[in-house]
């Protein structure tokens, strides 16, 4: 005999459970999270919208770097973001790698989660850097195939971010905005623009870097990144060392333009200031989207 | 001599009596071992700009591993009474 | 044409390749674009300092007094020679170095250093309780409970932060004169003689306990996993007879002991 369900079947469990944050979503300008900070946030709650967290940063087991986070975001919304999938491996994803990263996903809720459109490892080998690609439709098919892997493993869509670059294939099919659209028709991923991204490969490669913006597919833009390069005279170096320079702030607001008020993020890896000096930048930042909202 | 038995029960019994806070030895339980408590925030080892390179770095992309001169100059001039000598320049 | 697994792997062979011998990276560098002012091997060598830089980083931050004690340029040197022998197999750098202190035991430039593979030991222990699993202490009502049958099968664990290290150098002393906030005279005498320490962390405070003879030959003992009436049995058998009666209660004041479970 068939067992009789009752009306509303457990589908609709999933929507039910409740989640133990008070903020998901996010909007405006965030700020990186970084080690150094932990105690000014901790005990000055500054207002700030949201936290981006480098995710293998909490890998670990246990102890404070799980700690701290834990208490960041019983106060901020944030998202995780990725340098170590390595979605352009030829080889295959590390599952070992996506079962922590799903766990992370799990217990701090982020409203998204990113990785960059290069690779970091070879057969297992890593080498801790993002990597470029040849632009080929080889590389398409398989950044793809793993960009659906990571999508079904975790059950959300991923954002996909575009990397500062130095060197270029020869043996490339396509420009990279063609392969980045490409790709995101091919998985339905969303994107993470790295406007300084594109200003520091726009020169390194120079190509355009409004016709790269213009040929982005804005309805999938979920996330913005803005931080500062160097000068090294023969090419621009992405060391996240600096504030954020005049012709990105350009740049984002034609991005802006065109993506409308997208979140953005104040990223800072090297030589880390003090807290201000990122509250500064995603003043800024705050103050050009709500120069777009109105 | 004592067996098993007996030992395993009086070290029991001496362990369930931290419960009722009545130890035998608190000075022992006491010792003091360096601790370093929760102001210590290592840096997150992984970020996404990239990294710039040292001195040490670029000239073993310029030259080889054979032309450097291995010469400590840290702190390790402060330990004394170790065989410390400056290793010779490979020739 | 390169497959881009092929591409890869040159790339990869290249990062690590000395710079008088560049068959690979001239191989790589025909598949690279040149642009105004660098040449593909220019645009390839951006990468390669910058991966070889993040790896010294990394050893840098788990082996800080190491690095202190040889230095800048030799660390960074030894570090170049360190990443060539040894592949990263983990996304996160946190995992990197781990054998570091049998390369610096086998690497002919430190041999005159002969504490610095104890030293990195250390450093390694520090580093891996940092980042190990959160862990309350023993569940002294559940051993409570244990009944008397099962008393003999008990297994009694040590935390799960824990290290046990021995050296016959003063490596605690060094290691502690090289903090960065220490203040004081920061010579080391070698003829201080050797320590035995458990490195560990309770709650969130990292911890490095000097232990005495009987405390190590016990902790050793009880890290082994073996059950609770073989250890009996091993202690008494030690010369001078190990207290166990006296100890045990000591040892789970500590923390030293923090779990247990029963030895079917």
């Amino acid at each position: 005999m068939e067992p009789i369900l009752p009306e509303s079947a457990p589908c609709f469990m999933e929507d039910v459970i409740l989640s133990r944050f008070k903020e998901i979503e996010i909007s405006g300008a965030g700020i990186g999270l970084r080690s150094q900070h932990y105690q000014q946030i901790l005990d000055n709650k500054p207002n700030v919208h949201w936290f981006e967290a480098l995710s293998e940063n909490y890998f670990g087991e246990g102890g404070l770097p799980l700690y701290h986070l834990e208490k960041v975001r019983e106060h901020y919304p944030i998202t995780l973001h990725g340098v170590g999938m390595s979605l352009g491996s030829a080889t295959s994803l590390n599952t070992n790698y996506l079962a922590k990263l799903k766990r992370l996903v799990d217990r701090f809720e982020p409203a998204y989660v990113s990785d960059h459109l290069a690779w970091v490892s070879v057969n297992g080998k890593y080498l801790h850097d993002l990597l470029p690609l040849p632009y080929t439709e080889e590389a398409l098919t398989i950044v793809a195939e793993h960009v659906i892997q990571v999508q079904d493993f975790l059950g959300r869509t991923l954002l996909i971010e575009n990397p500062a670059s130095y060197l270029s294939f020869n043996n490339s099919e396509m420009t990279e905005w063609e392969f980045i659209g490409e790709l995101s028709k091919k998985t339905d991923c969303h994107l993470l623009i790295d406007v300084n991204n594109i200003h520091v490969s726009a020169i390194n490669h120079g190509f355009s870097a409004i016709e790269y913006i213009d040929a982005i597919p804005s309805e999938r833009v979920r996330e913005i990144h803005l931080a500062g390069y160097e000068d090294h005279d023969t090419y621009l170096f992405d060391t996240h060392g600096h504030r954020v320079h005049p012709p990105v702030w350009d740049l984002y607001e034609a991005a802006l333009e065109r993506f409308g008020p997208v979140p953005t993020l104040i990223e800072w890896d090297t030589d880390i200031p003090e807290f201000s000096v990122l509250m500064e930048e995603a003043a800024h930042s705050d103050a050009l989207l709500e120069k777009i909202l109105s | 001599m004592k067996d098993n038995k007996t030992m395993m029960n009086v070290a029991l019994a001496g362990v369930m009596a931290l419960g009722l806070g009545t130890v035998a030895d608190e000075a022992a339980a006491a010792k003091p071992g360096f601790e370093k408590c929760a102001g210590i925030v290592k840096a997150g080892m992984n970020d996404c700009g990239t990294a710039k390179h040292d001195c040490a770095g670029q000239a073993s992309t310029d030259g080889g591993a054979g032309e450097w001169i291995y010469v400590p100059e840290g702190t390790c001039e402060k330990i004394v009474g170790s065989t410390l000598k400056a290793a010779a320049p490979k020739k | 044409m390169i497959t881009l697994q092929q591409l890869q792997e040159l790339f990869y062979t290249s990062v690590f390749e000395h710079g008088s011998e560049n068959h690979t990276t001239s191989k790589l560098g025909h598949y690279i674009n040149e642009t105004e002012g660098l040449s593909s091997i220019d645009h390839f060598n951006i990468y390669k300092g910058s991966i070889t830089a993040s790896l010294n980083r990394a050893l840098r931050e788990i082996y800080p007094v190491c690095n202190r004690l040889t230095g800048d340029n030799f660390f960074n040197a030894m570090g170049k020679e360190y990443m060539r022998n040894t592949t990263s197999r983990s996304a996160d750098l946190a995992n990197y170095g781990e054998d570091f202190q049998n390369f610096i035991a086998s690497f002919k430039h430190t041999e005159n250093l002969t504490y610095l593979p104890d030293v990195a030991n250390l450093e390694w222990a520090w580093h891996r309780a940092f980042h190990a699993a959160d862990e309350s202490s023993i569940d002294l009502a559940a051993l409570g409970k244990v009944p008397e049958a099962d008393k003999p099968h008990i297994v009694f664990y040590l935390p799960v932060s824990a290290s046990l290290i021995a050296s016959e150098f003063p490596i605690q002393h060094i290691w502690q004169v090289n903090q960065s906030d220490f203040e004081g005279d920061d010579r080391v005498d070698l003829n201080e003689g050797g320590i035995k320490l458990l490195v560990w962390r309770k709650d969130y405070t990292m911890r490095i306990d000097p232990l005495d003879d009987v405390e190590w030959c016990m902790l050793k003992e009880i890290g082994t996993g073996h059950t609770f009436d073989t250890v009996c049995t091993h202690l008494c058998k030690h010369d001078p007879v190990l207290d166990i009666e006296k100890m045990l209660p000591i040892l789970v004041q500590r923390g030293w002991i923090s779990s247990f479970s029963i030895d079917d």
